[in-house]
């Protein structure tokens, strides 16, 4: 047990160095770097989590600008010592997002969508989970037509396939 | 040259936010950033599974499917994942419904409108052509798990409209089916499905007596206390001798089908101390050991009806056996210990049992006498273990104890252990895990049991809090199923007969 303990606070103190699409780097502790499931299977492929020092070379993460990349270590801070999700954990559906996180996705749509593809990217299922939900709030009560207008989604169904579209959903609208 | 210093001064002393290609840029990052998101199918499913309100159907959200093209395969491959499970209902008129409600009458095609519910949700007959069509020619459901449930009498009409409209005749899909007795009596169609899924019952009486074509293996099978009575009967009837009675039952019962996991329904008024229900021990004996059994699963509901025991019982031929009983002697099945098959793993569930949870509740002196015996349930897991050898088995406790439990913890522990240990021997070298939901207790008052002094059959007993393995132990027994309530784990210990109670108590979180 006491093993375990300091083993848990050596974690907390310990940082990762890691590096931005643009070369940005961020020093983020361990117990931090524990959310990416990503970054946690890139130190353990690279040999790296045994280590206790800061490792040399940052780990690139390239596929996310530093000023995303800055969100999501704040985010992934804040969140730190919330239990991992899994795969089976319920999904919260009633669109109820906790207030800290609210505030935090309180930005411009361009910013939110590059968040979810680095949650995506970084697997940080929290962080996905509850940008998705901000976006589905976003969609809930509009019709088609205002969700592609709101999110600058293309309509690349032909007349056609659109009118098949709308004979296929009529049987649950008697 | 005047022209092109101008251009120039424009482009470097623009403000910051008026720079046209910063515009462009922005611009360009946003539209890219919606549309790989909005592109990328595995977080479209996420963001659409939000927009669909829990407690409704995709179905009610087909709108999202003119959005885009990602939208739309998204949306059909929500309503295939949705219809993977179907479970078929009459429909429960809500109390104060509108007189619209009631069944309309269709003139021309001289047959009532009625009404079911598939997946929780209301469908008219007229209705089934459209929606069905659009379930198997759109949305091209396969049906895998299908559910018949509620029904209190046969219906040919929704029977045939699930298997032929619904299934398209294509049941072959199916891995599994059940509750289909409750509205059809054993059609060809369902014993071919039958003989097909790996998860199937209520066995039917029918489908024993014209035996499924070849060896069957099946990962699990359900069988009522309805259809031993009833292999019973049949052994029983007209026959010279006990021989003949055995030999009916060995031809019925054939080694042709193979069942890793028998889940046996069972009445729970064994709690009644007047009239027990009894079951025919042998018939029990014969299908587990011909169909090689593995796990058990045993299910104790209220009101569950059955047949008159006593028209196979009056034979004597077959052994009575119930589950309130005291001290069963096995006077025609007599094996030495070592030859003794033990299950891998038995499982009681009791959820639905309230009668079970009455005689608890009355034994811990609640409630008025109701007539039942107070004292019979305590039998039950000694005679489950006598019957079903095993050393570790599992049990769900009624969820009408929820209340009891939260009122008197203390005295719910001791009844607890009077439930499980009174029959000394056969809680001999045992492990019984149980799992109590409930609401209110403390993790306080769970952890001042641990400062109790128990006593069963004037031996002591330890409480202590559970260690890690049993923890995950509870964790792996139908997983996800307590993870919205907060869980206390004791273990109790009778260290002279070596073995141990652990009762997993989850507590309903506060909203």
């Amino acid at each position: 047990m006491a093993d375990q303990k300091e083993a848990s606070e050596a974690a907390k103190n310990r940082e990762i160095k890691i590096s931005s699409s643009d070369d940005e780097i961020f020093l983020v502790p361990r117990n931090v770097i524990r959310l990416s499931n990503t970054l946690n299977t890139l130190l353990v492929d690279l040999g790296l989590d045994d280590d206790e020092g800061t490792n040399a070379e940052p780990i690139p993460v390239q596929n996310v600008t530093a000023s995303i990349l800055k969100k999501v270590i704040n985010w992934c801070t804040k969140h730190q010592s919330d239990p991992i999700p899994t795969e089976d954990s319920e999904k919260k559906t009633d669109g109820s997002i906790q207030d800290w996180d609210k505030k935090f996705l309180d930005i411009d749509q361009g910013t939110l969508f590059e968040l979810i593809l680095a949650a995506n990217y970084l697997d940080i299922k929290g962080l996905l989970d509850v940008a998705c939900q901000s976006v589905a709030n976003m969609i809930k009560g509009k019709s088609p037509d205002e969700i592609r207008r709101a999110f600058n989604i293309k309509d690349d169904f032909t007349a056609e396939e659109r009118e098949q579209i709308r004979k296929e959903n009529a049987w649950c609208d008697d | 040259m005047q022209l092109r210093k101008k251009l120039h001064e424009a482009i470097v002393d623009g403000e910051e936010d008026d720079c046209p290609k910063r515009k462009i840029k922005k611009l360009d990052i946003q539209v890219d950033a919606a549309t790989k998101v909005f592109s990328n199918q595995h977080i479209l499913h996420d963001i659409i599974e939000y927009t669909v309100d829990g407690d409704k159907s995709i179905l009610d959200n087909l709108r999202l499917r003119l959005v885009s093209r990602s939208f739309n395969n998204v949306v059909l491959s929500k309503v295939r994942a949705e219809f993977k499970m179907v479970q078929v209902c009459p429909y429960q008129q809500p109390e104060g419904a509108d007189e619209k409600e009631e069944p309309e009458y269709d003139e021309s095609n001289d047959i009532e409108d009625r009404s079911f519910m598939i997946n929780d949700r209301r469908t008219w007959f007229s209705q089934v052509p459209r929606f069905f069509e659009f379930l198997n020619s759109v949305a091209r459901i396969r049906v895998r798990d299908l559910l018949f449930s509620g029904f209190t009498s046969p219906d040919q009409r929704i029977h045939e409209c699930i298997l032929y409209s619904l299934l398209d005749g294509n049941w072959y899909s199916l891995n599994s089916y059940k509750g289909a007795d409750e509205l059809c009596n054993g059609c060809a169609v369902c014993s071919e499905i039958a003989s097909r899924v790996s998860i199937y019952g209520p066995v039917q009486f029918c489908t024993l007596i014209n035996p499924i074509l070849g060896k069957k293996s099946y990962e699990q099978l359900i069988v009522t206390e309805i259809l031993l009575a009833e292999i019973a009967l049949h052994c029983v009837t007209m026959v010279g001798s006990r021989e003949e009675a055995f030999s009916r039952l060995t031809k019925m019962i054939t080694q042709d089908v193979n069942c890793d996991q028998l889940d046996l329904v069972f009445s729970d008024r064994c709690m009644w101390s007047k009239g027990t229900l009894a079951h025919p021990r042998e018939v029990i004996d014969r299908i587990v050991k011909a169909w090689r059994v593995k796990s058990i699963n045993i299910r104790f509901m209220t009101e569950y009806s059955s047949i008159d025991h006593e028209m196979w019982s009056n034979k004597r031929i077959f052994t009575e056996m119930r589950f309130d009983e005291m001290f069963v002697t096995d006077h025609n099945i007599i094996r030495p210990r070592h030859e003794r098959d033990h299950f891998e793993r038995v499982e009681v569930d009791m959820q639905a049992g309230d009668e079970i949870a009455t005689c608890f509740a009355e034994s811990m002196g609640m409630f008025e006498q109701s007539g039942m015996s107070a004292t019979a349930f305590q039998n039950v897991c000694a005679n489950v273990k006598r019957i079903f050898p095993t050393q570790d088995m599992y049990l769900i406790l009624p969820t009408e104890l929820a209340h009891v439990a939260s009122v008197e913890f203390d005295g719910f522990c001791k009844a607890l252990l009077e439930f499980a240990w009174k029959d000394e021997r056969t809680a001999r070298h045992s492990r019984l895990f149980f799992r109590l939901y409930t609401f209110g207790i403390t993790e306080e008052q769970v952890l001042r049991q641990t400062e109790n002094q128990f006593k069963i059959n004037c031996r002591p007993v330890a409480a202590m809090l559970s260690d890690s393995s049993v923890r995950r132990s509870f964790l792996q027994w139908l997983p996800g199923s307590t993870s919205t309530f907060d869980r206390s784990l004791l273990s109790f210990t009778d260290v002279w007969n070596n073995c141990v109670l652990h009762l997993e108590v989850c507590i309903e979180a506060d909203c």
